[in-house]
């Protein structure tokens, strides 16, 4: 019998009793959940999950995205904003459902105050889109055709309470152009698309969207932001077209993660630190590729300046339709 | 043409073992729900559809589609060897199956259901392959003039839908339609019906609404009222004469597959219509050899069994297409596909081709499973039709409630649940039937929204622009003659109940 097997189980047992036994109370001791708004399948998600997987090895602990669907997110933040406040409850919190939403409902029972803002995690840039054979290619053209015509402009909108709908309109307006919005289906892909491609519309405010599906049926004529955006840096920004719409980042489609208010600082701090190592680390932009263009890393403190003054900037819209109907 | 080769193309790389295993599981399940009087084929895939949750798309389908072939096929096992058709499409096939078992050919009927359903099954799959992307191709054009007007054509069938008196189908579906307006405007964004309740601003859910009417409903009708499938005989096997029958009655099992599947296209009229239609076929190309139909003819069984199967392929063409589903079953697919965030309609065949192929795949594929599977399964399942059905309505109520809980992580969800149980409950006791209100539900805000932004589009001179599009003309026409036969039905039958 080989006289060292005896020492080494033993000290194999040791280590493996120590490597099985963290320290008492270090967060996290279980596995943390991420509430996303989307379906399984949608592309973002797949995106959340590659940033759970690299957070999971800095954490030791599993971290599983949990979609929570419906009302155009407002369910998985009312979900976020009512769990236990205890860091093991991510909750992945959107322009249009925290801000938007809330601006069209107060009812809603969540407010920016909710939240406690761990990173922003994304920044999607909204279009202005037509249809393939429009004689317009950039917003500057698309100005000038639109004054030729003598009825005013069928605009699609996303949802009818909608961010993409505040954005468009506010550029309609800067632009002066004479429109008449129909909101057309819940997303700003989809139902909207298929309005410009039978001719129902005539613009649609469009997302760059992450996949090539409707390359060649529909064009983007800019971006509905003041600054160029990596994900789509050829295409001209509405300041460039000289109608600016003056609302800076917060037009940008934004996410990111927070946890629920009342969350311990140092479990919070545990959250800011991994996910900001993790969102700015070299390793999510390759193992996203093509998609690394939409990360948009904001730190806690410029996420939360972000929530206030996307809920500034967007109530006198909101106001302005809800005035309206 | 090319979409077929592309699909038998498609089956390798869409079809892995998880697709394969579901569909099998998919089928087991549908058979025997399909056997069991009672449970029938929708209360089978809305049951499934909380576990579709967290697989792909295309393994999701593959388990739906399975159970709703399954289940189009297990009817005939009970109609056939106990009497009772264990759904109401199944009692077609239990005019001439049934004579058939007590003539003591059992194993025949039985046999011929089989090689019915998996041939009706086959041909709608390779129908609904060459239908399906030229129909999308063309609805890529269609605007929401078009797609208010096919959704309001589905509409007009509520009166049919229901069996008995179509006053009571088009009460259904007007209540159905009412539902669908809980929730926010699709246009304004105005909160309707909810009572100042954020829960009600997503509007009822399509879960909790179809588990609740049909399975906590049903789960109280069978404590109050139970079926027993008592005297089954055992002693079942494959019978190698009826498979002669595809060449001897061919004719038949071509044209009840073509019948099946376009009753199936049509939205609202469904697997029942399809039997019964195709057996009424079926009696003017009687054989002089053949017994008398009602005694135990076998082309009567062919002919019931194989349209009912083919409607699935059919009843799917206008879903996938068009987005627009033709009856409760394919609406609870479409649910299915939705959750998976995959939107079925013109834009799918661009946007997730894939998931198409896939479907296409596991359908041809579960028609031909169908035929092994149920011969092997026959004697089993049939010695499941002894197992106490209260067993069974227990295990039915905890999926039910599981199910409904786990999409959504909604405890309100399940209140709703509960509730619709017992409005299903008090709606069937009273003879009303419950596919219309179902319909409704599904096809009311669809109407709504292109409706509204069709008169959005059109800036205020609805006739006019209406005059430019020949399609949505066309289609208002066969609304108006919809609305024609409704009213026919209406007084040609003066006495609104039917025991």
């Amino acid at each position: 019998m080989n006289h060292k097997l005896i020492p080494t189980l033993l000290g194999a047992a040791a280590l493996s009793i120590l490597g099985l036994t963290p320290a008492f109370a270090e967060y996290p001791e279980k596995p943390i959940t991420i509430i996303y708004p989307w379906p399984a399948g949608d592309p973002t998600t797949a995106i959340m999950r590659t940033i759970g997987e690299m957070a999971t090895e800095k954490l030791g602990q599993p971290i599983v995205v949990n979609s929570i669907t419906g009302a155009g997110g407002t369910k998985a933040l009312t979900a976020g904003a009512t769990a236990d406040a205890d860091g093991y409850t991510i909750v992945s919190n959107w322009v249009a459902a925290q801000v938007g939403a809330k601006l069209f409902n107060p009812d809603l029972p969540f407010d920016n105050d909710s939240f406690v803002p761990i990173g922003n995690v994304y920044g999607i840039p909204f279009t202005i889109t037509v249809a393939i054979d429009h004689p317009a290619n950039t917003i500057s053209e698309f100005v000038e055709w639109a004054r030729t015509q003598d009825a005013p402009l069928n605009y699609g909108v996303c949802a009818p309470q909608s961010v993409p709908r505040l954005i468009g309109e506010q550029f309609m307006q800067s632009a002066a152009l004479d429109y008449n919005p129909i909101p057309f289906g819940g997303g700003c892909g989809g139902e909207n698309i298929t309005g410009l491609l039978n001719g129902s519309l005539d613009v649609s405010v469009g997302i760059v969207p992450l996949t090539n599906v409707f390359k060649g049926q529909i064009k983007h004529l800019g971006l509905i932001t003041d600054d160029p955006h990596p994900l789509a840096p050829d295409l001209q920004t509405a300041k460039d077209s000289g109608y600016p719409i003056g609302w800076g980042s917060a037009v940008l489609g934004w996410g990111g993660l927070a946890v629920p208010a009342g969350t311990p600082d140092d479990v919070v701090a545990v959250l800011q630190e991994t996910f900001g190592e993790v969102l700015q680390g070299d390793a999510l932009k390759e193992s996203l590729g093509g998609q690394a263009a939409i990360i948009n890393y904001l730190g806690p403190d410029d996420f939360q300046d972000l929530w206030g003054s996307s809920s500034s900037l967007l109530a006198p819209a909101v106001d302005a339709i809800l005035m309206s109907q | 043409m090319e979409f077929l080769w592309d699909a038998f193309a498609g089956f390798a790389s869409a079809t892995g073992y998880q697709q394969i295993l579901a569909l099998v599981i998919g089928l087991s399940v549908g058979i025997v729900v399909g056997a069991l009087p009672g449970v029938g084929p929708l209360l089978g895939v809305v049951m499934a559809i909380p576990f579709t949750f967290y697989m792909d798309p295309i393994t999701a389908m593959a388990l739906l589609i399975g159970i709703y072939q399954g289940a189009s096929y297990g009817g005939a096992l009970s109609a056939t060897v106990i009497g009772i058709p264990g759904t109401p499409m199944a009692a077609a096939t239990m005019l001439d199956g049934y004579p058939m078992a007590l003539a003591g050919r059992a194993s025949e009927a039985v046999t011929l259901s089989t090689i019915g359903s998996a041939f009706g099954g086959v041909v709608s799959g390779i129908l609904l392959i060459l239908i399906a992307p030229e129909l999308a191709a063309i609805a890529l054009r269609f605007g929401p003039a078009e797609t208010a007007c096919f959704a309001l054509l589905g509409l007009t069938t509520m009166g049919a839908l229901s069996g008995g008196s179509p006053f009571k189908g088009w009460l259904m579906g007007f209540l159905g339609l009412f539902i669908a307006t809980i929730g926010l405007d699709p246009v304004t964004g105005v909160q309707r019906f909810t009572f100042g309740s954020v829960y009600l601003d997503g509007g009822v859910t399509l879960i909790p609404l179809l588990v609740g009417l049909f399975s906590i409903s049903e789960v109280m009708r069978q404590i109050e009222n139970p079926v027993r499938a008592s005297n089954v005989s055992m002693g079942l096997g494959a019978s190698a004469r009826a498979f002669g029958t595809v060449l001897t009655r061919g004719i038949n099992y071509i044209r009840s597959s073509v019948t099946g599947v376009m009753v199936g296209v049509l939205p609202g009229v469904g697997g029942v219509t399809a039997s019964f239609l195709s057996y009424r076929l079926a009696l003017l190309f009687k054989k002089d050899s053949d017994p008398e139909f009602g005694k135990g003819n076998p082309d009567g069984v062919i002919a019931a069994e194989t349209a009912n199967s083919a409607v699935t392929g059919g009843a799917l063409i206008p879903m996938l297409a068009l987005s627009i589903p033709g009856d409760p079953i394919v609406a609870v697919l479409m649910g299915g596909l939705v959750l998976q965030g995959v939107q079925p309609g013109p834009q799918m065949f661009l946007e997730n081709l894939h998931v198409v192929q896939g479907i296409f795949a596991v359908f041809i594929l579960g028609a031909v499973l169908l035929l092994p599977l149920g011969l092997v399964f026959m004697r089993g399942i049939i010695g499941m039709l002894r197992l106490p059905l209260w067993g069974v309505m227990a295990g039915v109520l905890m999926v039910s409630i599981v199910g409904t809980y786990t999409v959504s992580r909604e405890i309100l969800d399940i209140y709703m649940l509960l509730f619709f149980g017992l409005v299903g409950y008090v709606l069937r006791k009273g003879d009303y039937p419950l596919a219309p209100l179902v319909v409704g539900f599904v096809l009311g805000p669809i109407f709504e929204s292109n409706f509204r932004r069709t008169v959005l589009v059109s800036q205020g001179n609805l006739i006019d622009y209406l005059g430019t599009r020949p399609i949505a003309l066309s289609v208002l026409a066969l609304v108006a003659l919809g609305i024609l036969f409704a009213f026919y039905q209406l007084r040609s039958r003066p006495q609104p109940s039917r025991a």
